[in-house]
C-alpha cells in the first residue's frame, strides 16, 4: 500500500527545508559551545551571518564563480524538492553529486592555491563517501524493490530493522557532508581557511552557506528515511525527527572529541568500514531470505 | 534598524593581521577566543580571510616590508568594514616609533576607526574596541558607504591614560616626527 503525502505538506516541507537546516546548524553551534564550556552564539546566528553577507558590497574574482555558486544551490534545491515529493532516491543522489561537482568547479575556476587544495580535497571526499552513499541507496532499492522514496512508506517494517549497518556507514557520509571533524578535510579552517569557499565573498558566500543548509536537510532526511514507521503517519514524523536529531547529536560529539585526519586515512576508513558493513548487511538479508524460503 | 543592519551588528567576522608585533597583543587577541571570554557569543568569528571579514585587527607598527600587505588586505575586504588598531605599536608605533624601519601606527596606511591602546591591551579592552567599532559601523551604513562623520574612537584603558612628562625631560629637544624620512630608502 502506498503512502501518499499531501501535496500541501510536500510544498511546505520543501520551503521550510533550508530553515530547518539553518536551525539545526544554530543548535549545533550552541551545543558545541556548551560542550566546550562556552556560552555560544544565539540560535539564529547562521541566519544573521547569511543576511549580513547579502548586505556586503560585491567583490568578485571571476564571473564564473557566480554561475557555479548558483548551480550548486540550484541542484541542491531541486534534490530537496524531489525528496519532499517522494521522488527517486537515485536521482536525488546523482543531483547532489552534480551539485558537488559545481562546487569543485567553482573552487578550480579561480587562481588561488588554497582554493585549489580545497577543490582537490573535495574530490577526495567525494571519492570516499560516494560509494557508501550509492551502495546505501542500492541496498534500500533492493529491500523496497524500487528507488522511490514513497515506496519506503509502503514497507511492512522500518528499514532500520532490516538494514541497520548501512546506517552506520552513512554516519561517515554524514560527517564528511557536514564538514565535521575528523573529516573536515576540504574546509579545514585553521589549515586552508575554508578551502573551496576562500575566494567567495558577500552574497555568493551566502549562497554557499544556504547550500550547506540544504545539504544538512538532505542528508538528515535521507538517513531518517530508515526510521519510517509504516502505516502510522504521526509516529513516522516523530521517529524521523527524533532519529535525525539523534544522528546530528552523535556527529557533534564525534566532532568535539576527534582531530582532523589525512585524506588517505579517510579513504581507507570509508572503504574498509563503510563498504564492508553494507555488503555484510545485504549478504545477511539474502542468506536469511534464502533459509526462510528453503524451510 | 533594518534586518541587514541588525545582522551586521550580530555577526562581525574578524581578520587579524600582525604587522610587526612582539606577539603580546596577538596572544591577548587569541585569549578573547577562549572559553573565559568567548567572543563567539557575540557572533564574532576569527576568519583569517579578508574576503570573508568585516573587522580588521592590526597589531604592531607598520614597516616598509608589510605596508603593502596591510593595504592589500584592507582593499580585499568587502565594504562595510572597520579597522581597529590594537596596542601601543598598532596605534602609534609605540616604543619603535622612531626606528628607521617603522612608518608608525596602522593609520599611516589604512583609515583606523578605533584605537585600543595598551602594551598589551587586556582582552576586555579589545572586546570593548570591537563593540565600539560596531557602534561606528551602525553610523557608517545609510544605504551608501560614506566616509564616517565621527573621528576615530580611542578606547579608554588604565594603561592608556596620559602620563605626565618627567621634569628632567621638560627642556629636551623635541623627538623627530613620525613623518621624518627613514634613513634607508625602500627599494
Amino acid at each position: 500500500m502506498n503512502f501518499q503525502p499531501s501535496i500541501l505538506f510536500s510544498i511546505l516541507l520543501s520551503i521550510a527545508a533550508p530553515f530547518i537546516g539553518m536551525l539545526i546548524l544554530g543548535f549545533d553551534r550552541k551545543i558545541t559551545a556548551r560542550m566546550q564550556n562556552r556560552v555560544g552564539p544565539p540560535i539564529l546566528q547562521p541566519f544573521y551571518d547569511v543576511v549580513k553577507l547579502f548586505g556586503k558590497s560585491e567583490l568578485m574574482v571571476k564571473k564564473a564563480q557566480i554561475l557555479f555558486a548558483l548551480m550548486f544551490v540550484g541542484t541542491l534545491l531541486l534534490s530537496t524538492v524531489l525528496l519532499c515529493f517522494g521522488g527517486d532516491l537515485l536521482v536525488i543522489f546523482f543531483l547532489i553529486s552534480t551539485g558537488m561537482i559545481f562546487y569543485t568547479l567553482g573552487a578550480y575556476s579561480v587562481k588561488s592555491g588554497f582554493s585549489f587544495i580545497g577543490g582537490n580535497r573535495e574530490l577526495y571526499q567525494m571519492l570516499a563517501y560516494e560509494p557508501i552513499f550509492m551502495l546505501t541507496v542500492f541496498s534500500v532499492g533492493l529491500i523496497t524493490k524500487s528507488f522511490r522514496v514513497d515506496q519506503i512508506f509502503g514497507l511492512e517494517v522500518p528499514l532500520v530493522a532490516i538494514i541497520p549497518l548501512p546506517l552506520v556507514s552513512m554516519m561517515i557520509v554524514f560527517l564528511i557532508k557536514m564538514q565535521k571533524s575528523p573529516f573536515d578535510i576540504s574546509t579545514a579552517h585553521t589549515e586552508i581557511i575554508s578551502g573551496p569557499m576562500i575566494e567567495y565573498s558577500g552574497g555568493y558566500l551566502a549562497l554557499l552557506k544556504i547550500a550547506h543548509w540544504y545539504e544538512i536537510f538532505l542528508v538528515i532526511g535521507i538517513m531518517s528515511l530508515f526510521f519510517v514507521v509504516p502505516g502510522n503517519p504521526v509516529l513516522t514524523v516523530v521517529s524521523m525527527a527524533a532519529a535525525g536529531l539523534a544522528i546530528y547529536f552523535v556527529s557533534i560529539i564525534i566532532d568535539n572529541v576527534t582531530a582532523r585526519v589525512h585524506w588517505n586515512t579517510m579513504l581507507r576508513l570509508s572503504a574498509a568500514i563503510g563498504i564492508t558493513l553494507i555488503v555484510v548487511n545485504v549478504a545477511i538479508v539474502y542468506i536469511v531470505a534464502y533459509i526462510a524460503g528453503g524451510a | 534598524m533594518g534586518i541587514v543592519e541588525k545582522s551586521r551588528l550580530k555577526s562581525p567576522w574578524i581578520l587579524h593581521y600582525d604587522c610587526s608585533s612582539c606577539n603580546g597583543c596577538d596572544i591577548e587577541i587569541l585569549a578573547c577566543l577562549t572559553p573565559y571570554y568567548d567572543i563567539e557569543r557575540f557572533g564574532i568569528l576569527s576568519k583569517g580571510n579578508p574576503k570573508h571579514s568585516d573587522v580588521l585587527l592590526v597589531t604592531g607598527g607598520v614597516n616598509h616590508r608589510n605596508k603593502t600587505v596591510l593595504k592589500n588586505l584592507y582593499d580585499q575586504m568587502p565594504a562595510p568594514k572597520v579597522v581597529i588598531a590594537i596596542g601601543a605599536c598598532g596605534s602609534t608605533g609605540g616604543i619603535f616609533h622612531n626606528c628607521y624601519n617603522i612608518l608608525g601606527g596602522a593609520d599611516k596606511i589604512v583609515p583606523v576607526d578605533v584605537y585600543v591602546p595598551g602594551c598589551p591591551p587586556r582582552p576586555e579592552a579589545i572586546i570593548d574596541g570591537v563593540v565600539k567599532a560596531l557602534d561606528k559601523l551602525k553610523h557608517l551604513q545609510n544605504g551608501t558607504w560614506k566616509e564616517p562623520e565621527t573621528g576615530p574612537i580611542v578606547v579608554e584603558t588604565a594603561v592608556g591614560a596620559k602620563p605626565a612628562p618627567a621634569a628632567k625631560y621638560a627642556n629636551a629637544a623635541p623627538a623627530p616626527t613620525l613623518n621624518s624620512q627613514p634613513t634607508n630608502k625602500e627599494a
